[in-house]
């Protein structure tokens, strides 16, 4: 459930007026800021809960060129008495970038980069974007669809 | 087996003067069970708790349980230890720490094995994080079962490896055969220490991925 | 004779212990006898060492642990006059109180110096 003020505001911004109850509405990339600007300053949701990525490959009985995906879904928290989320969410091709929310909130700064090591989404404007749960020196993006689970790492396994 | 020279009584220059005394090697063995009493009832513990494995070693160290009264205490420092007491899940991550961590133990040092994800990586064995097994990089004197085994039980493995080292000492270790095909077991992808498959090039590789560590991030934020 | 026999048996029995322990010593080499190139890393919790492990320290702690040291040995200096007070007589009791008097003035210029401030 989506609280009230967040709908209006989607409503005015995004011209939404059925955002997904469990992920928010898509948000355009380049309304990304604004709007979690607008949730932060005008709604005072200032508390960032997560930010969480999916890896969507294009399904094997799709069109030619249907793109792999990867969706970002973020949750922002009011504070205080009464207190509710927001969820958001962006969908942008794979290896293209969406804005990165660091710079907004402080708690965005290492889950992007969670994502980034584990899935592979992209954030433009990320302070320090490199891996984070991984070793360095890892190859690949462990939480992607064709990523094998059982990948040997000589000479550990 | 931890230690290929565990099988050698301890060498002093006492020795060397007690065997020239006709009798002295009474004295000599005496000596050398007294010591080893000692050493085995002194146990100090290196904890690596790395999961859920290592409340229990909390809990088997602290007042209901007492690993002081067999005489282990858990130090800090891997300089001050004989066991190595590996309580957890090892990822790919964490594996270069803790074979540095062992290495820069002083012999003789003994390990444990203290949960199935130290044994054998548990239900986590193909997952491509987690080491299958610490034996994989370092070799284990006891496997203490469990998920997580009971403060008792790791009592019971530290009180099994009081008996292999007194066995040991006396020249009565049989060496147990682990072989892959026992049990219906797999083994792991990379062979196991004391594995006859196991070549040395995996020991090598090993050595240089923990040489190769470096600073990790700060490192590289440094030199980019 | 007899007060005496009683600190011999403490010297004596120190020094067996310290001196045995010092002989044992030789006889418990506790080293490693297979070296791997790791083993005289620093120990940093398994990671490769990084910085320097001479690092700088807050005078602070040298402050109280000066002031510490004066003010151990006057306690030190109090104990024997303190059990034989009242054999000593009242002079002892002036004396004392001198020796008091000017280590207190030195307390109360260190306590206006801010030299037990811990900041």
């Amino acid at each position: 459930m989506i609280p009230d003020d967040a709908r209006a505001l989607f409503e005015r911004l995004l011209e939404e007026k059925d955002p997904h109850p469990e992920i928010g509405p898509r948000v355009p990339c380049d309304q990304l800021l604004a709007v979690a600007r607008a949730l932060k300053e005008e709604l005072e949701y200032r508390f960032f809960v997560y930010c969480a990525a999916a890896h969507f490959p294009a399904p094997k009985d799709a069109e030619e060129g249907t793109p792999a995906e990867i969706l970002v879904a973020y949750r922002v928290r009011r504070l205080g008495p009464g207190t509710v989320t927001v969820p958001f969410h962006v969908r942008v091709p794979v290896d293209t970038a969406s804005p990165s929310l660091a710079s907004l909130y402080a708690g965005a700064d290492w889950q992007e980069r969670e994502q980034y090591d584990l899935v592979g989404a992209l954030f433009e404007g990320h302070p320090d974007l490199r891996r984070i749960m991984m070793p360095e020196d890892w190859e690949g993006h462990p939480l992607r669809r064709e990523y094998a689970i059982d990948t040997p790492h000589f000479p550990w396994r | 087996m931890a230690l290929d020279e565990s099988n050698k009584p301890f060498e002093h220059p006492v020795y060397s003067v007690l065997e020239q005394i006709p009798g002295g090697a009474i004295g000599l063995t005496t000596l050398d069970s007294l010591l080893t009493w000692g050493q085995r009832n002194s146990l100090w513990v290196f904890p690596m708790a790395t999961s859920c494995c290592g409340i229990e070693f909390m809990a088997a160290a602290c007042s209901r349980f007492d690993m002081d009264r067999i005489g282990s205490i858990a130090r800090g420092t891997p300089r001050q230890c004989d066991v190595m007491v590996i309580a957890g899940t090892i990822t790919v991550k964490m594996a270069p720490r803790v074979k540095k961590l062992w290495d820069q133990m002083p012999e003789p040092k003994w390990a444990i094995a203290m949960g199935s994800c130290a044994i054998s990586g548990d239900f986590y064995r193909d997952i491509y994080s987690v080491v299958p097994g610490v034996d994989v990089f370092m070799p284990i004197d006891v496997y203490v079962p469990g998920c997580p085994p009971n403060p008792e039980a790791l009592l019971e493995g530290m009180r099994a490896l009081q008996q292999k080292i007194e066995a040991q000492r006396n020249g009565t270790w049989v060496e147990p055969v682990i072989s892959a095909d026992s049990h219906g077991l797999r083994a792991p992808g990379i062979p196991r220490v004391g594995s006859p498959s196991r070549e040395d090039s995996v020991d090598e590789a090993q050595l240089a991925s923990v040489q190769g560590m470096g600073l990790g991030g700060a490192e590289k934020r440094e030199n980019e | 004779m007899s007060p005496w026999i009683a600190a011999f048996a403490f010297v004596g029995i120190a020094t067996a212990v310290i001196g045995g322990t010092f002989l044992a010593s030789f006889a418990f080499q506790v080293k490693t006898r297979k070296p791997s190139p790791l083993t005289r890393d620093t120990y940093e919790c398994g990671e490769e060492p990084d910085g320097t492990a001479w690092i700088r320290f807050h005078p602070r702690y040298y402050l109280v642990a000066l002031v510490f040291v004066l003010f151990d040995v006057e306690a030190a200096f109090l104990l024997p006059w303190a059990l034989n007070l009242r054999d000593l007589g009242d002079l002892a009791l002036v004396d004392m109180g001198i020796f008091l008097g000017i280590l207190l003035l030195g307390w109360v210029y260190a306590l206006k110096k801010g030299a037990l401030k811990w900041h």
